[in-house]
């Protein structure tokens, strides 16, 4: 499988290396950060979920290493019928494959990776604990935090799509965790739709609300949280999964995180793009490029502390300014690309 | 009231209570005659309890209660006279002191009204220490409230509750009479009705075969608006006496209360058991008023006059008929014979004030409820109407303020409660302006209907002032509710209203599209309809009947726009050919009292062909000259003979000929034959049975068939639709869009046809179609973004920049996930629509969300270099 760059893919790269605070898409050299990605789809038991967890399951793994361009060997499928997609599916989605894959993942991981874990199928709930439906035994919270902890400095990602996934906050909130789930309790044990919308946040052009070309765990929890309630209301029927998002290790998913929210500041800055090592090195090489790249990281910065601002300004001063900055921000996108950078 | 009394002493009561009859002459015959009696009356053989009872007096045995229970038994009936003559009779045998029937001389002397008689024999019999003294004192009590003393009346009543607390062993009858004084008691302590429920319960407990207490009870259940346990009561008390005419008042008066079509048989019923009793008439004749068939209505209220010529609530009436008439001496005559009688009878103006608002003079009514509560400042029920009509006419301020002073002298009236709340909720409404229009909508929602509503809500008013040579006083308030429940409570105070909106004149107020799945209604046509409504009732002053501005609505709905209004179904058809429908003359009583389920739909589109009809054969002339003369206080008849030269009966033929003549093909073919159905519905059978066995061709020209007898359903089991999709599945693309074509001009509800129907127009290239079919939808459902992206891709491709600035707006309003998307295509589309400075501060909210984003960077640049 080829990865797939659109033409705008330098300016993606480009903006990936000018949040100094990205997880998984900074840093030069053999040492920088990458993302892992573990997909893990669980029992279907009707054919119909069988069938729509495998293409949700390969349509992640697709867009990551596509779209995104995370690294095959960075990339661990674990699902219900391996022989459904030979040689991309690693492994039966048992808790012990999944164990042996975090493990495995967890050898190879540098030590500022990122770690995104998908869980996809059947959930249950059994007072505050929520299960996962594998073959074999289920997986508890309780086991993917022990098996977790083989993680030492990475930030892992963990978001399960499954009924009744809510228990999982409670179990691997942490420090360096985020935790994303369909559900916001064990008890909401209805179908969910919440994987199929996230899967489409990687796929779509929808999710990428600030146009940085690329999608944030932060912005795919949000499209996929906005597109199931809009699912439900278009159908008349009442929204019985309200997903969660936890990163600042409080236990407590929040509904509504954000930047500048309890939660969602994590999440904001992790991202599946990988970094690209030949426009870090470009960048390394040609301080010129290496200066615009610094003067975009000013003028982002200066708009975002004009937009705190903006409730005690005058709109027509604010807009002037914001205007003002924004322009010196095209002009210096212009000049990073007319200086190649990301090409 | 002491509330110390424990159900020890109930019990005892009921010991006694049922003791009593035996107890005084445990060993005489009569006894047992006596009890025989009484469970006749009881039970509702009323001509066998004149017999027991007339035998048992005229042997002067078991007096004075022998002698009571035959008078009671012979004006149970309406036999006032006879039960009089019973008295005397009973009095003549010496056997028991001539007092002991003066209570129950004064009560019947009572119901036919004369007062003085009535009040000389009830104080005679308290003074006198007759057995049912506590009972006269009630009575004595009541007739002197009726007078407006209520100070002595209130004096009396109070002495109930000295009276439960003091005795040991009250009767069913006494305990019954302490509830109704308790009631009383309670306009100015609202406590007390808990304590009168009590007393009502007690005195069923005292005597459980008496089915009198639980009628009172209901009563007093109704009065608190709790209809549920007002019928627990009277269907036990019917179990016990199904004839009993105050049990069967009670029940058309709680008809009336659920809305029910049932309140005229029930009152007739129990006419049919006393038809002399003048509250049953002066009931009846408020239920004709409220249908507006005055005629009627006077009948009645003369009838109960004729028993009772004091009767408070039959002069009630005639002052009511007399006001729809705009006869003013005759209301003036009715109004001033009340106060002479009782100049504190609030419930006069109360009365009107409900008639007033249940023919829609919402301002009457204020103007009676205000002096409703000047002659009476505990009439809290008048108050609530007083608030409630205040918030009809748009006054939130007053009437909120009026409203809080109902609740605190009557928290039991779930209108004012509900109201109230809803208030509270209003408060966070938003509001958006339009040159004749206000609108009141949540936050929500506001964003968006605001960008539709007020441009049709204008386009209506010029519609409609050309159409009417009129204009209503403006601005137009339209309040549009996100939840079915708000709009219900703010229409009728209650949940569960069916009815998508309302006008109170220049007060409008509607279900939002999102207080309703989609596909169950269409939320322009909904507001034009009520639009309509402001203009016929402004001009008439509110005299227009509601089955005129009802067809009329339904009428401007058809002109406005291709598919509104056009409602003919298989069941009106039906309801038609069976002679279902009420004519001309009665044409109310299928708005108000509908006679099957349906028959409210079916009333609407009825009268808009009446209307219809008047306007091809007329003009729109002849339709402003009706409203001319209701407005001038004219009759129905009058109107039509005025206007038409032509009587109701003669008017009524020719609009079933019209109907039978434009449907005619579809009554035939819907007709059954001695196999049942018609050939409709054998076409439709045929139709599935073919498609059922997969001859797709058979079907569809079944269904040809059906749709040639029935062209103008468009149900959701249409065969138009059925052969659309049919169509559609076998690809025949240009057979599905002349179906679809055809559907879409008949439905303005069917939002999977028009989306269809927007996808074939796509598909065989004809963007206008595309650009008609998605317009249509965002009536039905303006909450999908994926329909108003669409829309706003096809208007921009037209050249449209305008109509895609409106749906970028909308798209914006409904807050997508990828709002700096929006905002840039807004931006885009504004500067495409000549709005260059609106697109700089629009982009600029792109770039806000998403600084790096190229093409509202580019944008920017362009916008400003065309500066």
């Amino acid at each position: 499988m080829t990865a797939r760059f659109g033409p705008l893919s330098a300016l993606v790269l480009a903006a990936s290396l000018s949040h100094a605070g990205s997880i998984a898409a900074q840093g030069v050299g053999s040492g920088s950060p990458a993302t892992h990605l573990i997909v893990v789809t669980g029992l279907g038991g009707q054919p119909e979920y069988v069938d729509l967890f495998h293409v949700q399951g390969e349509s992640l793994v697709d867009a990551a290493m596509e779209r995104w361009g995370v690294p095959a060997d960075n990339i661990v499928w674990l699902a219900e019928a391996p022989d459904r997609s030979p040689g991309r599916i690693a492994e039966r989605s048992t808790k012990e494959a999944l164990e042996a894959a975090i493990l495995e993942t967890a050898g190879r991981a540098g030590p500022n990776d990122g770690v995104l874990l998908v869980l996809i199928g059947h959930g249950s709930g059994d007072g505050d604990e929520s299960k996962v439906n594998l073959p074999g035994p289920d997986l508890t919270g309780s086991d993917l935090a022990m098996s977790l902890s083989a993680f030492t400095t990475q930030t892992i990602a963990v978001v399960n799509t499954a009924s009744a996934s809510g228990g999982f906050v409670q179990a691997l909130s942490g420090d360096r965790r985020i935790v994303v789930t369909a559900t916001r309790s064990p008890r909401e044990q209805e179908r969910t739709y919440f994987a199929s919308y996230f899967v489409d946040a990687y796929l779509d052009e929808g999710a990428d609300v600030d146009k940085d070309e690329r999608v944030s765990l932060l912005e795919a929890y949000l499209f996929a949280r906005n597109e199931v309630a809009r699912r439900y209301e278009r159908d008349n029927q009442m929204l019985t999964e309200h997903a969660v998002l936890d990163d600042n290790g409080d236990r407590e998913g929040s509904a509504e995180p954000g930047a500048t929210a309890p939660d969602g500041a994590l999440a904001g800055r992790f991202f599946l793009a990988a970094a690209s090592k030949a426009v870090a090195q470009q960048a390394a090489d040609d301080p010129e490029l290496a200066a615009l790249l610094a003067e975009k990281t000013r003028i982002e910065t200066a708009i975002a502390q004009l937009r705190t601002l903006r409730d005690t300004m005058d709109p027509a001063v604010y807009d002037a300014e914001l205007e003002t900055l924004v322009l010196e921000l095209a002009a210096t996108n212009r000049e990073i690309r007319s200086k190649g950078g990301g090409q | 009231m002491n509330r110390s009394r424990t159900c020890g002493i109930q019990a005892l009561a009921l010991i006694a209570a049922l003791a009593l009859p035996v107890a005084g002459c445990a060993q005489e015959s009569g006894s047992v005659d006596l009890a025989a009696a009484r469970e006749a009356y009881q039970t509702g053989d009323y001509d066998a309890a004149v017999d027991a009872f007339g035998a048992l007096a005229r042997r002067a045995e078991a007096l004075p209660a022998s002698g009571r229970g035959w008078a009671r038994a012979l004006a149970v009936t309406g036999e006032y006279d006879g039960a009089l003559e019973a008295l005397d009779e009973s009095a003549a045998s010496g056997a028991s002191a001539d007092v002991q029937f003066d209570g129950m001389r004064g009560r019947i002397l009572r119901v036919l009204g004369r007062t003085e008689d009535a009040e000389a024999r009830l104080r005679g019999a308290i003074a006198g220490g007759a057995s049912d003294a506590t009972l006269a004192r009630l009575e004595l009590a009541e007739l002197l409230w009726d007078r407006g003393e209520q100070d002595e009346a209130i004096a009396l009543f109070d002495g109930f509750i000295d009276f439960y607390n003091a005795s040991s062993d009250p009767t069913s009858a006494e305990l019954s009479a302490v509830g109704t004084a308790l009631t009383y008691l309670g306009r100015r302590d609202s406590g007390l009705f808990h304590d009168a429920v009590r007393a009502f319960d007690e005195a069923i407990s005292a005597d459980p075969g008496d089915p009198d207490p639980r009628v009172a009870m209901a009563e007093l259940f109704l009065s608190k608006f709790n209809s549920r346990e007002a019928g627990a009561l009277l269907d036990e008390a019917e179990a016990r006496n199904p004839n009993h005419p105050g049990a069967l008042l009670a029940r058309a008066r709680r008809a009336k209360f659920d809305g029910s079509r049932e309140a005229i048989d029930f009152v007739e019923q129990s006419l049919e058991v006393n038809p002399n009793d003048p509250d049953a008439r002066a009931f009846l004749a408020r239920l004709y008023v409220e249908l507006e068939d005055v005629e009627r209505a006077e009948a009645e209220a003369r009838r109960a006059l004729e028993v009772n010529p004091v009767s408070l609530a039959a002069l009630t009436e005639l002052a009511a008929v007399a006001h729809l008439r705009g006869d003013g001496q005759a209301f003036d005559e009715a109004r001033d014979r009340v106060l002479s009688l009782n100049p504190t009878h609030s419930e006069l103006y109360e009365g009107l004030a409900e008639v007033a608002y249940r023919t829609h003079r919402y301002a009457d009514a204020v103007e009676f409820a205000r002096m409703a509560v000047a002659l009476d400042n505990t009439a809290w029920p008048a108050y609530a109407a007083l608030g409630l009509n205040e918030l009809r006419l748009g006054e939130f301020g007053q009437g909120r303020a009026t409203l809080e002073s109902a609740f605190a002298g009557d928290p039991f009236n779930p209108w004012v409660k509900n109201t109230l709340d809803l208030l509270d909720e209003f408060d966070a409404f938003e509001r958006a302006e339009s040159e004749r229009f206000v609108f009141h909508m949540h936050p929500d929602e506001a964003g968006l209907l605001s960008i539709y509503a007020p441009v049709l809500a204008e386009e209506a008013f010029d519609a409609m002032s050309g159409r009417y040579g009129y204009q209503p006083p403006t601005p137009i308030s339209v309040e549009i509710y996100d939840r079915h429940q708000d709009f219900s409570v703010r229409t009728v105070g209650l949940s569960g209203i069916g009815a998508l909106g309302v006008s109170f004149g220049s007060v409008l107020a509607m279900d939002s599209p999102g207080a309703r799945s989609a596909g169950e209604f269409n939320w322009g046509s909904t507001l034009w309809h009520e639009i309509s409504h402001a203009f016929t009732l402004g001009y008439t002053d509110h005299r227009v009947p509601r089955w005129l501005s009802e067809g009329l609505a339904v009428l401007d709905e058809r002109h406005a726009r291709e598919g509104w209004g056009s409602d003919v179904s298989p069941g009106f058809l039906a309801a038609f050919r069976d002679e279902r429908l009420p004519s001309l003359e009665r044409f109310n009583y299928g708005f108000v009292r509908p006679a099957y389920p349906g028959q409210v739909q079916h009333s609407y589109y009825m009268a808009s062909l009446l209307v219809e009809m008047i306007e091809e054969e007329h003009g729109i002339a002849a339709i402003r000259r009706m409203l001319d003369g209701y407005r001038d206080g004219l009759e129905t008849s009058a109107v039509f003979e005025s206007v038409f030269a032509e009587d109701l009966g003669s008017f009524d033929a020719r609009l079933k000929t019209y109907i039978s003549t434009r449907f005619g093909p579809a009554i035939e073919a819907l007709a059954g034959d001695e196999q049942g159905g018609g050939a409709y519905l054998a076409y439709l059978t045929a139709a599935a049975a073919h498609q059922s066995e997969g001859r797709t061709d058979q079907a569809i020209a079944a269904l040809e068939q059906a749709r040639a007898v029935f062209p103008e359903y468009a149900g959701p089991d249409a065969p138009l639709l059925l052969l659309a999709r049919m169509h559609r599945e076998e690809g025949n693309d240009e057979a599905a869009l002349e179906a679809f074509r055809a559907y879409a001009s008949l439905n303005e509800n069917h939002l999977e046809a028009h989306v269809a129907l927007a996808d074939l127009e796509e598909t065989v290239g004809t963007p206008a179609g595309v650009r008609d079919a998605l317009d249509r939808s965002t009536w039905i459902d303006p909450f999908q973004q994926e329909l108003h992206e669409r829309l706003a891709t096809a208007h921009e491709a037209a050249g449209d920049w305008s109509a895609g600035v409106r749906e970028r707006r909308a798209l914006l309003a409904l807050d997508p996930t990828d709002r700096a998307r929006a905002y840039y295509r807004l931006a885009l589309a504004l500067f495409r629509d000549g709005a260059a400075a609106e697109a700089r501060t629009t982009v600029l909210r792109a770039l806000e969300i998403a600084p790096n984003y190229e093409d509202a960077l580019d944008l920017l640049i362009q916008i400003r270099g065309g500066e």
